[in-house]
């Protein structure tokens, strides 16, 4: 169980983090650089306990397992410290046999589970769509333009992906308007993304304008010190001699194929 | 003997299977020759290693979040395969190439395909395994891990090949402001809009998964891809049949495809 | 030209705008009119029409990163089911939602979670399960093949609930918690599609909504029955549990602040683009 005073060090640690963190937006420093360290440090660590803590718990304890007389887990295990030989120059090749494996499962395990979501019940979808009966062509947005548009998306986007014909006559012009079909879905994605990154940032001051301990401490009060330690490493950090920059060569044209 | 429900998948699976393996058998054989329509986003790699060389600075190369042990596995495969032909460049023209895996499985793998290559480039001795350097198995450590690195290293050229979540534009935008050259990649639909806008060149979707046979011209890889063009056909086909068949008022494709 | 400049405006004065704009509205709510998707009623409904006692799979499969979208969904979905009378499997395949999990699971439960006395017979929490798409499939086939203990390390095959859950064929409603890979697109892969299929087991998605589009086509088809999108559907969501139960509306505030945030990079696309084509057409740079 955390003890609740953790609470407060959580929060005042936070606090600390995040401004330095966001201070990477104004200009690269050693805080924001701190904190990308404690923040790689950190998440090397919890995945290297989680996975240990999973591997405990998948084959040593619990239902049916090693510790209750099943020994068939010995197996995985045996594989999976295959991976070590890396670490080995004479049998380094053997590591390669717990990838081959892993890599075998998941290509079998995905072509069953994709052909029947991603093709069939696509296909499906796809033919169902409503082109004629009552109601299809009445009203705003029409029903049977909607199906139409999707129709023609599918088809002439999925033209974009051949890649041994060349894209002239009538695939050149599939192949355009396919084009045309994967931007505006592009888009959609985009704007999807903004959303998403807006919710994370405000998720960010919320933390900051919300948190409090006990009454008497509110995050936000910590705020300005934060921002004074980044104002004054950065003042130290321009008082630093710069090494000279080389010359950055322009880039070519981006290619308009 | 089929699970219900799945008959039509297994149609499906059957059908491409075998178109693939015509195509493969047939290419192998020399019996046709399948053009592989050009993809810019590779043929820039070499200016970009060129770049770097010129400049002495490094190149950065990642392969997304994706590992071998999850179901993106084959767009890490892709962007291995890519890592190979960049590390034979880097190391026939001398540039510095530095690799970031975020699965700490694809490690093991990428160590072994840049000896490889520095190997078949003849320059065994230059291969420094530091160059590949984890930096943890979590989404945004790993992001800023690299960001970090990309800033302070002032890299040439940025590449990026595999499977991208919400680190793609972080990656993209931070490389766009550093002025490196930048070519992505990814079969992630969500996020290819940033490596479109963001990078020099950008590689949608399955072009990720058609670089390994358009770099090495090996006929059972370029006989894999025709017969997945193939599959495309039947596809497109299929939806075709079933709109006239469904607008016609004949459920016939239709109840087979729930079978 | 001023929008010529405006184009070429230094970021930082985007991100100082943006912070400015954007804490408007957390300090000063503007209690903005929420309309509620169709989407959203598609995780309501769905959620509704389960009756007491069916099981539901709630699997967190995020990280801490999305924690500000995918939290609160959770949170008022599992707040739902309890008072429907669902009996809930909690767990994650993201080894960073494992601790996540048991945070949702406490707001939702009271800070004695796992000690309270529905623990084992109307909810549990297995934590996190290894082996993504495997660890899920593993998971539909056969629970107790999953994973050996529960997140508290009592053995599976002492907690009455996954006496009687043995696979996903006992499962009436699989609601996901998702930002990425593994999430609704292995679940209907790995799960729903060995198990019955849609009629069998409903899908409900609570997504980041970066990853909302490209659920659509599975959302149409019916593989999905119904998703919160981001932060406006946790929203969308806690609004429909205050209208039904005493349940706090918290994102009220945040919702507000998403609307100015949106409507400020709408007029920085429309201004960047517009000086862009001012540009281009001038004789400038292509």
């Amino acid at each position: 169980m955390i003890p609740p005073e953790l609470d407060l060090f959580a929060a005042i640690f936070g606090v600390f983090v995040t401004i330095f963190i966001y201070s990477f937006l104004w200009k690269e420093n050693p805080l924001s650089r701190a904190v990308e360290h404690l923040f790689i440090g950190l998440a090397a660590v919890f995945t290297l306990a989680f996975m240990y803590d999973a591997a405990l718990t998948q084959a040593f304890w619990g239902t049916e397992r090693i510790a209750e007389g099943n020994f068939i887990w010995v197996i995985p295990i045996l594989i999976s410290l295959m991976y070590f030989f890396f670490f080995s120059k004479k049998y380094f090749f053997l590591y390669r046999y717990p990838v081959s494996i892993v890599a075998g499962i998941m290509a079998g395990m995905m072509i069953t589970g994709m052909i029947q979501s991603n093709f069939i019940a696509q296909i499906e979808s796809t033919v169902t769509l409503p082109l004629v009966g009552t109601g299809v062509w009445e009203g705003w947005p029409l029903p049977g333009l909607d199906s139409i548009i999707i129709i023609i998306g599918v088809i002439t986007a999925l033209s974009f992906f051949f890649f041994t014909w060349e894209h002239k006559g009538a695939l050149g012009i599939s192949t355009r308007i396919g084009r045309y079909f994967l931007m505006a879905t592009f888009g959609a994605a985009y704007g999807g993304t903004v959303m998403a990154r807006m919710s994370l940032f405000i998720g960010r001051l919320r933390f900051l304008y919300e948190t409090s301990y006990a009454d008497w401490f509110w995050a936000w009060y910590l705020v300005p010190i934060a921002v004074l330690c980044v104002i004054i490493v950065a003042v130290w950090q321009r008082s630093r001699p710069t090494p000279p920059e080389s010359e950055i060569p322009p880039k070519k044209q981006k290619s308009k194929d | 003997m089929i699970n219900e429900g799945l008959v039509a998948s297994f149609a499906f699976l059957i059908i491409v299977v075998a178109e693939g393996l015509i195509a493969l058998f047939l290419t192998r054989a020399g019996k046709t020759h399948p053009k592989i329509r050009k993809i810019p986003g590779l043929e820039a790699i070499e200016e970009a290693v060129g770049r770097a060389t010129e400049m002495g600075r490094p190149i950065a190369y990642t392969t997304g979040l994706g590992g071998i042990r999850d179901q993106v596995y084959y767009q890490t495969i892709a962007g291995l395969n890519i890592l190979g032909y960049t590390a034979e460049l880097a190391a026939k023209y001398g540039a510095k190439l530095k690799y970031f895996p975020y699965d700490p499985t694809v490690m093991p793998l990428a160590v072994d395909v840049m000896e490889q290559a520095y190997i078949s480039a003849g320059k065994p001795e230059e291969f420094n395994p530091e160059n590949v350097q984890y930096l943890g198995g979590d989404q945004f450590p790993w992001a800023f891990g690299v960001l970090g690195i990309m800033y302070r290293e002032k890299t040439a050229a940025n590449i990026h090949m595999g499977p991208f979540w919400a680190e793609s534009l972080i990656l993209a935008e931070a490389g766009f402001y550093t002025g490196a050259i930048q070519i992505a990649g990814t079969a992630n639909y969500h996020q290819i809009h940033f490596f479109v806008v963001a990078a020099d060149y950008a590689l949608i979707g399955e072009e990720l998964m058609a670089a390994g046979a358009y770099l090495s011209k090996d006929p059972t890889q370029i006989g894999s891809l025709w017969g997945a063009d193939f599959s495309k056909i039947t596809t497109m086909a299929l939806i075709l049949l079933g709109v006239i068949m469904t607008a016609a008022g004949i459920n016939a494709l239709n109840d087979f495809l729930v079978l | 030209m001023a929008l010529e400049k405006i184009t070429h405006l230094d970021r930082r004065y985007i991100y100082i705008l943006l912070f400015f704009f954007v804490s408007i509205p957390l300090l000063a709510p503007l209690k903005l009119p929420i309309p509620i998707s169709e989407h959203t009623y598609g995780v309501y409904d769905t959620t509704n029409a389960m009756s007491a006692g069916d099981v539901a799979v709630c699997s967190f499969d995020f990280g801490p990163a999305t924690i500000p979208e995918n939290r609160p969904q959770a949170a008022a979905w599992i707040f739902h089911a309890r008072e429907l009378g669902l009996r809930i499997v909690a767990l994650a395949f993201w080894a960073g939602g494992g601790p996540i999990g048991e945070d949702v699971l406490r707001d939702v439960y009271g800070s004695d979670f796992p000690n309270i006395p529905e623990y084992g017979t109307e909810v549990v929490y297995l934590g996190y399960i290894p082996g993504n798409e495997v660890g899920m499939q593993t998971f539909g086939d056969n629970t107790q093949s999953a994973k050996g203990t529960d997140h508290y390390g009592t053995p599976i095959g002492d907690l009455p609930l996954m006496q009687e859950v043995t696979s996903a064929e006992q499962v009436d409603l699989w609601a996901e918690w998702t930002s990425g890979t593994p999430g609704e697109q292995q679940v209907i892969q790995f799960v729903q599609g060995r198990h019955g299929g849609p009629s069998a087991l409903p899908i409900v998605v609570g997504s980041t909504a970066v990853s909302v589009p490209g659920m659509m086509p599975f959302y149409a088809a019916g593989q999905i029955v119904g998703i919160l999108n981001g932060l406006a559907g946790a929203g969308e969501y806690e609004k429909l549990m205050s209208n039904d139960y005493d349940y706090p509306f918290e994102q009220g505030p945040g919702l507000d602040a998403q609307s100015v945030a949106h409507v400020l990079v709408i007029l920085f696309v429309a201004v960047g683009n517009i000086g862009y084509a001012i540009r281009r057409y001038s004789g400038g740079e292509s």
